[in-house]
């Protein structure tokens, strides 16, 4: 069994770390455990030294995955014990990749969509008013029309206006 | 006899027993038409006669015998025609119908003939279209625009064309098999314009050698058959045949019938024979191919005539002829952009007949033509719709020098531009057409665009019809008739209105001078009789003034007060009303679309002049047209709004536009009361929406808790505290308080006035007034601000709303959060080791907190 050490500064939700990781051994390290190892939280032994001390990520090729290393032990004997916990992201990003879901939130959509978002910090107390004009497309109002008067009377010959 | 469904326009058609096609009327307007007898297919050789006659169909058509249904599913969606044929075929397919509800050919006046609804026969205005499937050839992905090509597989190539979507690119063989290029119409037979759209084996011709025996093979037919067996759902949908293709008695040989020839109806591919239609002979005219006409005339060609001679070049049979129409519909130059036919090179051949190789002695069968509507833009739009009906694509107008309809993409599915003459008729939900189509780039946004095949199409015969609703989205105006009164109304201007004043104050002056002495004997009964009343003033029934020039008659008169005739002029009114129209205004959304463009954080209201303001939903309007109409009416001095979505009225208010001006005491007592009566309403309806507000308010402390203990701490970027969601539930729950209200009672926010007066004094125009939030972003310790860097940061670190069903890497790169992810199948990593129970549910927790692709 052996163990590829990283440093890396991805984020813990990026399901391609390697993109932004150190690899620090060049060859893979051959594992000394002499317990059992656990495949999800597992803990490796390896002999001591400084370089891997700055590892925080790690790939272990029997069991396929992918480990945040969450605690660096130096035990008894001054071997290195690396805590690890699986990084299941990394390890079956392409399953990922193909599950089918509904989206709640997506970074590639750019802007806000017609789904009402109460994260997103606009302030609702600021408007902005302003206004439209709906051109007229036949005559003008006019307060200062000319004709502008309607009498109605009772005389005369009735109008029939149509 | 038979019926059939088709599925046109989406409803079955249940019956034809209404459709009769009619043989030996003289025309359609023959009072006969009626008797005479309907027609079969056992006529065709007994009414060759036909040439001086007239084929009159009214509306519908009956089959003649079961025997012209094909073999084979028919079903009620248009757009299974054709769709996923493995191999090239033609299916030319004919208006149904047409727009008409009747088409008369009249050989004698030479022209076609379109009777209408209206009984009136409309110019010959048609269009045709074909769709095609193509498999690939040796020329890959090449257009081919060249009907007489044969390919080496000996498929049917009149006219191959196939997915071609960059100008310039072969693409791949997934891009180029589908039906996604269309080219331009080809025409269509007269016969084969009227209500049949079949399969039929088109003959290759290869003018260098003859019909080539890979046609004439059976193995060219094997092939056709064993497509047409193999067809997943090629449904042709069969109103009538009226083709039939025949061949020489001879078996194997496909070729034109020559004079004398013994010739059979060959239904190889499911039609029926019902017999022997006889032996060919010299006569021109035959059902399907009209009496040939001469003169400065163009051809229609591209089917297999039935029967004839060949001839040298100016032959006509298997043709149709149009020459100028009699009534002056078409002119030759028209028709020659009609029908205009081509050479081999794509040159407009007019006025030819068939192509005829005296050396081979065969004809060129197929000539690829097309047609570009001409006539009114009504019936080609109708024509257009009928098209669209099949679900297919179809081409509307010239071809370019390419003569094929383009399409440029990158990539299989990057479409950057699409010839907008290439149509696409729209499929709903249920795999149904109702004749609408799309065009050019708003192609893609059809689901059938992408179809390959059609499974694709949600189409399902046996899924029971849901009824549909009848919708309509326009709103019919009524035209306001006449409004006979018992007053007289006279439009005047201010000085006539002062001179009247004046001339009341001696209006009785006659009545009481008599011989130059002022005598009061009898004044109440001259005061009756001139005025009809005792006081002269109350024939004045109102004085109002408008904001605007009221329509006059053209000549003024005497104002008259009873029988009494004033010295003022005046001119009598001429409407009852007046219609303002303010333009129609596309309404588009600020923020690209979002949540912020709709209530509550977008509110709109429109004022109206005289109306005042009315609360408006966004919804109700965004990518609509607003429009507004008013209406002035004189009679009463109020305004009434009809506020549009498009062409649907969505609200009305009204108002008062007149002025009433007081003429005695008792009308401005009833003036001053009505003011105050809507001053006080007005008052009482805000102090409602106050006290409404408060209570929405204050009971939204439940909002406040579950916020709050959600996050707690002050506020962070992105990340909302206790406080800022307290003040964001308030002012939303107000808002959604307003807006409550608003819709429950009537408008009570008003800009504008209670009184007309007060209504003149204010803005004239129309206007939406928008409050829409500044997308200030807030940040504790900084000023607010809105920008793109800022909207950027939010995307990555919390990513925006959505609800979108999709595979997680088909969102593109960047954080994408999910809920009720399908880990149903086997997940494994790269080197296939599965996934544990424990690591699944790490999964879910994964999705659901982000992850960043």
């Amino acid at each position: 069994m052996t163990i590829t050490l990283y440093s890396t500064s991805a984020d813990k939700r990026a399901i391609n770390k390697l993109s932004k990781a150190t690899v620090l051994t060049q060859t893979p390290i051959t594992i000394e455990n002499t317990d059992r190892i656990d495949l999800l939280y597992p803990v490796f032994e390896l002999a001591m030294n400084t370089t891997y001390m700055t590892a925080n990520y790690l790939y272990c090729d029997t069991l396929d995955r992918y480990y945040f290393i969450t605690d660096t032990r130096v035990n008894t004997a001054q071997r290195l014990e690396l805590v690890c916990a699986v990084d299941v992201r990394q390890s079956f990003a392409d399953a990922i990749r193909e599950t089918e879901c509904t989206v709640i939130r997506a970074e590639s959509l750019s802007t806000p969509t017609r789904i009402q978002d109460t994260k997103l910090p606009i302030d609702p107390a600021s408007k902005i008013v302003t206004s439209m004009v709906l051109p007229e497309t036949t005559q003008s109002f006019s307060t200062n029309a000319t004709y502008s008067y309607l009498l109605t009377v009772v005389g005369g010959e009735p109008n029939i206006t149509p | 006899m038979g019926t059939i469904d088709t599925g046109i326009w989406g409803q079955p058609i249940a019956d034809f027993s209404g459709y009769n096609l009619r043989t030996g009327a003289s025309s359609i307007s023959d009072p006969d038409f009626e008797n005479y007898p309907p027609f079969t297919l056992s006529q065709i050789d007994s009414n060759k006669t036909f040439a001086n006659g007239c084929y009159s169909f009214k509306a519908g058509m009956e089959l003649a015998e079961p025997v012209f249904v094909l073999d084979r599913k028919i079903d009620l969606s248009p757009s299974y025609v054709g769709i996923d044929a493995p191999d090239c075929f033609i299916c030319q397919i004919g208006v149904i119908g047409n727009t008409a509800d009747s088409v008369a050919y009249d050989e004698t006046n030479v022209g076609l003939l379109f009777k209408s609804d209206n009984s009136e026969y409309l110019p010959l205005v048609f269009s045709n279209y074909r769709y095609f499937r193509s498999s690939m050839t040796q020329n890959n992905n090449a257009i081919i625009y060249n009907p007489y090509r044969v390919s080496s597989q000996g498929s049917f190539t009149n006219g191959r064309y196939f997915w071609k979507p960059n100008a310039t690119d072969s693409t791949s063989a997934a891009s180029s098999n589908r039906n996604k290029y269309m080219a331009y119409w080809r025409s269509l037979p007269l016969r084969g314009l009227i209500g049949c759209i079949c399969v039929k084996y088109i003959n290759s011709w290869d003018e260098n050698s003859g019909i080539p025996s890979s046609i004439s093979s059976e193995t060219s037919l094997y092939q056709y058959e064993q497509n047409t067996a193999e067809w997943k759902a090629a449904h042709p949908i069969i109103i009538a045949y009226l083709k039939i293709y025949v061949r020489r008695s001879t078996a194997g040989l496909y070729d034109t019938p020559a004079t004398g020839d013994s010739v059979i109806p060959d239904f190889s591919y499911g039609l029926k024979a019902t017999e022997n239609v006889g032996s060919v002979d010299a006569d021109k005219m035959n059902i399907i191919c009209p009496a040939s006409w001469t003169g400065n005339s163009l051809n229609v060609m591209n089917f297999i005539p039935l029967f004839g001679t060949p001839s040298p070049i100016n032959d006509t049979n298997g043709y149709v002829q149009f020459g100028t129409n009699a009534d002056g519909g078409l002119t030759s130059s028209n028709l020659a952009t009609l029908f205009g036919a081509v050479d081999r090179q794509g040159q407009p051949q007019y006025k030819r007949g068939i192509n005829y190789d005296g050396t081979s002695g065969h004809r060129i069968y197929a000539r690829s033509v097309w047609v570009e509507l001409v006539g009114d833009a009504a019936g080609c739009e109708k024509l257009r719709r009928t098209a669209a009906c099949y679900g297919l694509f179809f081409t509307d107008g010239k071809p370019d020098d390419t003569g094929y309809a383009n399409i440029y993409a990158e990539g299989n599915d990057d479409y950057r531009w699409i010839d907008n003459k290439l149509c696409l008729g729209t499929v709903d939900t249920e795999g149904l057409t109702h004749g609408d189509y799309t065009r050019g780039l708003s192609n893609p946004t059809s689901p059938n665009f992408y179809w390959d095949d059609t499974t694709q199409s949600p189409y399902d015969p046996k899924k029971p019809k849901i009824p549909t609703n009848t919708y309509d989205t326009q709103t019919v105006f009524n035209e306001i008739g006449d409004l006979a009164t018992m007053t007289k109304r006279y439009v005047i201007t201010a000085t006539e209105v002062e001179k009247l004043g004046r001339e009341l104050w001696t209006i009785t002056q006659d009545l009481i001078t008599v011989g130059g002495n002022i005598d009061y004997t009898n004044l109440n009964e001259k005061l009756l009789d001139s005025f009809l009343t005792n006081n002269p003033i109350d024939c004045i029934v109102s004085l109002q003034r408008f904001p605007m020039e009221i329509p006059k008659a053209a000549s003024s008169e005497r104002i008259r007060l009873g029988k009494h005739e004033t010295t003022i002029s005046g001119y009598p009114m001429e409407k009852t009303a007046f219609t303002y129209l303010f333009q129609g205004t596309p309404i588009n959304p600020k923020f690209a679309d979002s949540f912020l463009d709709y209530e509550p954080y977008t509110k709109l209201e429109l004022y109206i002049p005289f109306c005042g303001t009315i609360r408006m939903n966004p919804a109700d309007i965004i990518g609509r047209d607003l429009n507004v109409q008013l209406v002035v009416d004189f009679t009463t001095g109020t305004a009434t709004g009809f506020i549009m979505s498009g062409n649907l009225v969505i609200e009305t208010v009204n108002g008062n536009i007149a002025i009433d001006i007081p003429v005695t005491g008792l009308q401005q007592s009833t003036v001053a009361s009505q003011l105050y009566n809507a001053i006080a309403n007005k008052s009482n309806a805000d102090k409602q929406e106050a006290i409404t507000g408060w209570n929405r308010v204050s009971l939204s402390g439940a909002a406040e808790m579950i916020y709050g203990d959600m996050l707690g701490g002050s506020d962070t970027f992105g990340i909302k505290g206790k406080k800022t969601l307290q003040r964001e539930a308030a002012a939303i729950e107000r808002e959604r308080a307003d807006y409550d209200l608003t819709h429950q009672n009537a408008p009570v926010h008003i800009i504008g006035s209670a009184s007309a007066v007060g209504g003149w004094a204010i803005d004239l125009n129309c206007r939406l007034i928008i409050y829409y939030p500044s997308g200030d972003v807030i940040i504790t310790g900084q000023p607010p601000k809105w920008n793109d860097l800022q909207l950027e940061r939010f995307g990555k670190t919390i990513g925006f709303a959505c609800c979108i069903e999709s595979a997680i890497g088909d969102l593109g790169s960047g954080l994408v959060v999910g809920t009720s992810p399908d880990l149903s199948g086997m997940v494994t990593n790269t080197q296939g080791y599965a996934a544990t129970v424990s690591e699944l549910d790490m999964l879910r927790n994964a999705i659901s907190e982000g992850v960043i692709i």
